[in-house]
């Protein structure tokens, strides 16, 4: 296993004084950030400038910062509020700029990584299903499945309370049963039919 | 061995619903310690109705993605760069902020001046991995015999004689990338989010966790591909350095000739496995493993065959990369094995 610091631990020493745990956490987390970014603005540099915003200030404040909060999700929390600002100013200001700032990822499916070619088409089902969810039920799947944040930290990255992101979770997820049973019942339909003519 | 906890047990009453969102079982599918490996192995052979669900399960986990938008190397390294300079780099001059934005149209024209250099240097077929100023490690075999290799982040290569790998001394945030002349036998360890590159003779294989070997030293016509587990893609190096389609997904047994000079390539399946054989679940003395090993991928395995002739392990290490045999081994008769230049030493004491 690689010898890698954890971001807590980065952000504990770099508020502690060490500039080169805030370099190493600036590159580590900067390919996240991005990636969280751009779900909410196809604008690259828009995002790119934001997320710049974030550490500017992060390390303006270092002498300020609690050195024990979650990282991850104080850096999407920061993050987010920026892009919207941005995209709200720039509205505003010149009028020009594309307004997408709802999330809007697309989950997809890598096929390289299924080791069972019958997998692919469950794979390929459960992609489908997570991108009909709305906007918001996807970014607390997002945030809680690819970004590997728990309930209260998607609470404060998404400025709603922790019982709202329990319901997000629970209705995705009977969503996802929902159209499950449907499936399978399809399924067993054409099983049980198969059974009758024999 | 030793016995084992049982925690995984719970998985057995798990739908695949509450497997798919089981924060444990998500982190053993991406990221599995050899004990985390061996003790699922060991459930699903002892509840061989559960493999469908949890092999299910898992291909959902590691397969089901985001889209991501495309953040190429050297605008991630841009990006970085500017951040820093401005922060903790900063000069006593202090430092206009400039916007990204205005930069990347100023580091367009400039990237149009150095891509020029890039499309002469690739065209004169230098492995283009990492081009930047990263420091690499370049590691060769001029012996006779196969030589180990173990890279940080717990991957094995295998290099055949004649033949070597360059990479970076520290890997990237978001991907592995070697380059290799010659032949060699790679085991990686599983990191779907760090993918593996291999860059062979203008090929590219991209794999997450398995274990294949390379062929394409510099007086092969065609580069060959031979995937022992697991599946990889593998791509034509074009100008831009750009991975577009694969030109073929290989799964197990499978393998792939590609030719250097044109687009032409040849897919063919092995009849049998090409390297190591299932070992049963049974008490093995462990030399005699040891030479199986040895056999198997070509290395000298050195060991006290006096000290250790009263041990035996009862272990499935089918699945298992060599260095996690090794550690499981190992770990089963209390020794401990080191990686010399040409060949793998085990001390112990005996059991």
């Amino acid at each position: 296993m690689p010898q890698t610091l954890s971001e807590e631990e980065l952000w504990h020493s770099f508020i502690a004084g060490n500039s080169i745990a805030y370099e190493t956490l600036v590159g580590q987390t900067y390919p996240l950030m991005f990636q969280y970014g751009s779900k909410f603005n196809k604008n690259k540099d828009l995002v790119k400038d934001c997320i710049q915003d974030v550490f500017l200030n992060v390390w303006e404040k270092r002498h300020n910062l609690d050195s024990t909060i979650p990282v991850r999700a104080y850096l999407l929390a920061s993050l987010r509020r920026r892009i919207h600002r941005k995209v709200q100013h720039e509205l505003i200001e010149f009028n020009n700029i594309e307004p997408d700032s709802v999330f809007d990822p697309i989950f997809n499916v890598e096929q390289t990584l299924i080791e069972n070619e019958k997998n692919m088409f469950l794979s390929e089902k459960i992609a489908a299903m997570l991108n009909t969810l709305p906007d918001r039920q996807k970014e607390v799947i997002y945030l809680r499945f690819f970004q590997e944040l728990d309930r209260n930290q998607i609470a404060e990255v998404m400025q709603i309370t922790p019982q709202s992101v329990s319901n997000f979770l629970q209705k995705s997820f009977t969503h996802i049963k929902n159209n499950w049973i449907s499936a399978s019942y399809h399924l067993s339909g054409i099983i049980l039919s198969l059974a009758f003519q024999q | 061995m030793k016995e084992k906890t049982k925690d995984m047990d719970k998985y057995l009453n798990y739908s695949l619903e509450q497997l798919l969102s089981d924060d444990s079982f998500r982190q053993i599918t991406l990221n599995p310690t050899s004990a985390q490996q061996l003790e699922l192995n060991s459930l699903i052979q002892s509840h061989p109705q559960k493999a469908e669900l949890f092999c299910e399960a898992q291909d959902v986990i590691r397969s089901v993605g985001i889209a991501n938008v495309s953040l190429t190397e050297q605008e991630f390294q841009q990006a970085v760069e500017q951040i820093l300079s401005v922060t903790s780099r900063k000069t006593r001059r202090a430092s206009r902020i400039v916007p990204v934005s205005i930069l990347t149209r100023i580091a367009a024209s400039v990237t149009v001046i150095i891509g020029l250099f890039m499309l002469g240097k690739m065209i004169l077929n230098k492995p283009s991995a990492a081009a930047n100023s990263v420091q690499m490690v370049r590691k060769e075999n001029n012996t006779a015999v196969a030589k180990l290799i173990r890279l940080q982040d717990g991957s094995a290569v295998v290099l055949k004689p004649g033949s070597y790998i360059t990479y970076p001394i520290t890997f990237e945030a978001h991907k592995r990338e070697l380059n290799l002349v010659g032949e060699a036998f790679f085991e990686i360890s599983k990191n779907p989010e760090k993918p593996f590159f291999v860059h062979a003779g203008g090929s590219v294989t991209k794999v997450l966790g398995t274990s294949f070997n390379i062929r394409a030293f510099e007086h092969d016509e065609r580069v060959t591909v031979l995937v022992k587990t697991g599946k990889v893609a593998v791509y034509k190096q074009d100008k831009e350095d750009r991975l577009t389609k694969p030109v073929s997904l290989l799964q197990a047994n499978q393998q792939l000739q590609l030719a250097k000079n044109d687009n032409s390539f040849q897919k063919s399946i092995l009849k049998q496995g090409p390297a190591v054989q299932d070992e049963q679940l049974m008490e093995i003395p462990v030399s005699e493993l040891f030479e199986k090993l040895s056999k198997s991928y070509g290395i000298v395995i050195d060991f006290d065959q006096q000290k250790l002739s009263n041990c035996a392990v009862m272990a499935n290490l089918t699945d298992l990369h060599l260095l996690e045999k090794l550690d499981a081994i190992c770990l089963a008769i209390n020794a401990s094995y080191t990686i010399n230049e040409n060949q793998i030493t085990v001390t112990g004491q005996g059991c």
